[in-house]
């Protein structure tokens, strides 16, 4: 038989069987396009997690905080109680900065930079007017090295006492809150990030609507002079010796020598474990995007193997099905086999006959369920972009499809179709012509 | 020629079958043969055996020299291709392809390119007088006509040998004349080696030699 005499014999026995082909394809498109649309999605969750946690936590990064005991929502860090006391004063810093590691057989110390962040110990309010609306709210502040956000500003300087204001970098995922729940909810314009700098507004430190400090309250005028993820989450981020200053002033005991965290800087990424671990063992809890990233792909490869295995069942019951319409092809088609056979088929070339069947309906079945597979992901993205726009933080884009999911797809639908149509193909070429076209008289 | 030695087929069964037992003859080249026995005497096994189809437990089957007993499957399915025509009781043509499609059939399992396998698809059905139905799918023709595209189809390869199975079996007294007559024509002026299984004693009477098998043994056979 030449090849294309096979080619064209199979296609017209294809076309003989298409109802029958389009029942075997049925099964196999829904798995490849519940599998293509579930390893797409847990790739674009992962990924958009994984650029969020970068970009708040550089590879290069390890942040560092004394040691928590967390019963439920509370949060524990009292000496003696739950846990060893653990602080971060200057000592503690320099013990950092000198960190030692191995590395290929030799000593060295990683660690490039450590920047230091303080919270604020007493309530803070500000006060404020925009688009000619006056506001006020209590808010934290909090006080870092100006290297830990150098990058982020972009108005004026980020320095201790160089001016009448005092220099503060807002929250960027602030301005996603406003933008996507506050301001459609109160009908009010949405904030451009550079519309913000050089704004002004009133600090006062040691009073909010809910307490007020010990000491006496200070009052001082912030100027906004750029955005940062760097800082604190809900709050005003300012150098680090304002906060040292107001702590001292009307803080409370000892808080203006605690940082409330570090930032270590090593010289590569590839030392981060290892600083992490050295950490640890100085008894600071530590994370790293590294890190964090991992956890974060190991949940997100856990939810997608969850779903992977039921498009697997899915694909699993697909092959049945084949297997068992390809069994009733096979029975039918057997009086054919044995004209093929008397008219000099070989067995083999009845095989190979209905296999190229299982191979194109698979084939055809795996690229159709990857197309449906790609409209999914296309049409999930576009959900999310308009979910995006307005729950804050949510992802722009979750499904991120590619075509090396589209091939495993194909390869796969076509392989569960060869396995499926191998049995009964193989009984089909051992049918002997000569039973069956004498049974048939 | 074709030359059995000695030839044996049992069917695996319980207890076993014994189709043909220890055959031996000869049927000489552009022979007209016809095989006659009661059912289940081993008539179609024999022919079966002599077409490649079906293989002996023991014994030698040589066609033109040709052991096909001994050649592998590839072998015996280019025998068959080549050397054979198969009519069959029931005709066994797709029923929704054209006559012309069924009689080209055969090309498709060819070991080489057949050349313009449609002008001697229509060559085929003029000798069986049927090249005005050519386009017509069998399905809507009648059971003499069908046959005749069987015949057709069987002669396409130009093999040397025509085995036939029951020809006129499904086929009323007037139209089984007319495919005796078709076969007898085809003997004649093709020179075919012609072995045909019946039960019908018309057709019996056109071979020029008849051989009676009963219980799978050869027990008579007849030269006219």
């Amino acid at each position: 038989m030449t090849p294309s005499a096979w080619i064209s014999l199979a296609g017209e026995e294809l076309r003989r069987g298409f109802r029958r082909a389009l029942l075997v394809s049925v099964g196999l498109v829904v798995g490849v396009a519940a599998l293509v649309y579930f390893l797409a999605l847990g790739k674009g969750i992962k990924e958009s997690v994984v650029k969020r946690l970068v970009q708040d936590l550089p590879a290069e990064e390890v942040l560092i905080k004394p040691p928590e005991t967390n019963i439920g929502p509370l949060r524990l860090n009292r000496p003696g109680i739950f846990s060893p006391a653990r602080r971060i004063d200057d000592a503690i810093v320099e013990n950092f900065k000198n960190i030692e590691i191995d590395s290929e057989g030799r000593k060295i110390k990683p660690v490039k930079t450590v920047w230091r962040r303080m919270d604020a110990a007493f309530p803070v309010s500000i006060t404020g007017e925009m688009f000619g609306i006056a506001y006020g709210t209590d808010t934290a502040v909090s006080g870092v090295d100006a290297g830990l956000v150098a990058k982020d500003v972009q108005d004026g300087e980020f320095a201790f006492g160089t001016g009448e204001y005092v220099p503060a970098l807002i929250p960027t995922a602030l301005i996603e809150v406003y933008n996507s729940a506050f301001a459609r909810a109160n009908n009010l314009p949405g904030l451009n990030p550079s519309f913000l700098l050089g704004k002004h507004f009133n600090m006062n430190l040691g009073e909010s609507s809910i307490s007020v400090a010990h000491g006496s309250v200070i009052h001082r005028q912030g100027v906004i002079v750029g955005l940062t993820s760097r800082g604190t989450l809900l709050g005003v981020t300012v150098p680090i010796e304002y906060v040292r200053e107001w702590n001292r002033s009307i803080g409370s005991e000892g808080s203006a020598d605690d940082y409330s965290s570090v930032v270590i800087e090593v010289s590569d990424a590839k030392y981060v474990p290892m600083v992490a671990e050295a950490v640890r063992n100085m008894g600071y809890n530590a994370t790293s995007s590294t890190g964090l990233a991992e956890r974060v792909s190991g949940i997100v490869a856990m939810i997608t193997a969850g779903l992977g295995l039921l498009a697997a069942v899915i694909l699993a019951v697909a092959g049945l099905n084949a297997w068992g319409l390809f069994r009733l092809a096979a029975w039918e088609r057997r009086s054919v086999a044995g004209l093929w056979m008397a008219l000099g088929a070989t067995p083999g070339e009845v095989r190979s006959l209905l296999m190229a069947e299982a191979v194109i309906v698979g084939t055809v079945a795996g690229f159709v369920g990857a197309i449906i597979a790609a409209v999914g992901c296309t049409i999930t993205n576009f959900a999310a972009q308009r979910a995006a726009d307005s729950i804050p933080l949510f992802p722009s884009r979750i499904a991120d499809f590619g075509l090396e999911y589209a091939l495993l797809g194909m390869a796969l639908a076509a392989l569960v179709a060869i396995v499926a149509a191998w049995p009964a193909a193989s009984k089909l070429a051992h049918t002997d012509p000569a039973e069956i076209l004498a049974r048939e008289k | 020629m074709i030359k059995l030695e000695n030839v044996t087929k049992i069917y695996a069964a319980e207890p076993p079958i014994t189709a043909l037992s220890g055959i031996t003859l000869q049927v000489p080249r552009s022979a007209f043969v016809a095989i006659v026995g009661r059912s289940g005497s081993g008539k179609s096994t024999l022919l079966n055996i002599i077409g490649g189809l079906t293989r002996p437990n023991s014994g030698r089957v040589f066609v033109d020299g040709a052991d096909i007993v001994a050649a592998d499957d590839r072998q015996r399915a280019a025998f068959r291709n080549e050397k054979i025509g198969f009519v069959f009781q029931s005709f066994h043509v797709t029923g929704d392809r054209t006559a012309l499609d069924n009689v080209m059939l055969p090309a498709r399992f060819s070991r080489g390119s057949f050349p313009d396998p449609r002008v001697r698809a229509m060559e085929c059905l003029n000798k069986v007088n049927l090249s005005d139905r050519a386009d017509s799918p069998c399905n809507l023709l009648s059971g003499g006509q069908i046959q005749r595209v069987a015949i057709a189809r069987a002669i396409f390869m130009k093999p040397p040998i025509l085995l036939a199975d029951e020809p006129t079996g499904n086929l009323d007294t007037a139209t089984g004349m007319e495919i005796l007559d078709l076969f007898s024509r085809l003997h004649r002026h093709e020179g075919l080696t012609l072995v045909v299984v019946t039960h019908e004693e018309s057709v019996a009477r056109a071979a020029d030699k008849i051989l009676t098998l009963e219980n799978g043994k050869l027990v008579e056979g007849i030269n006219k």
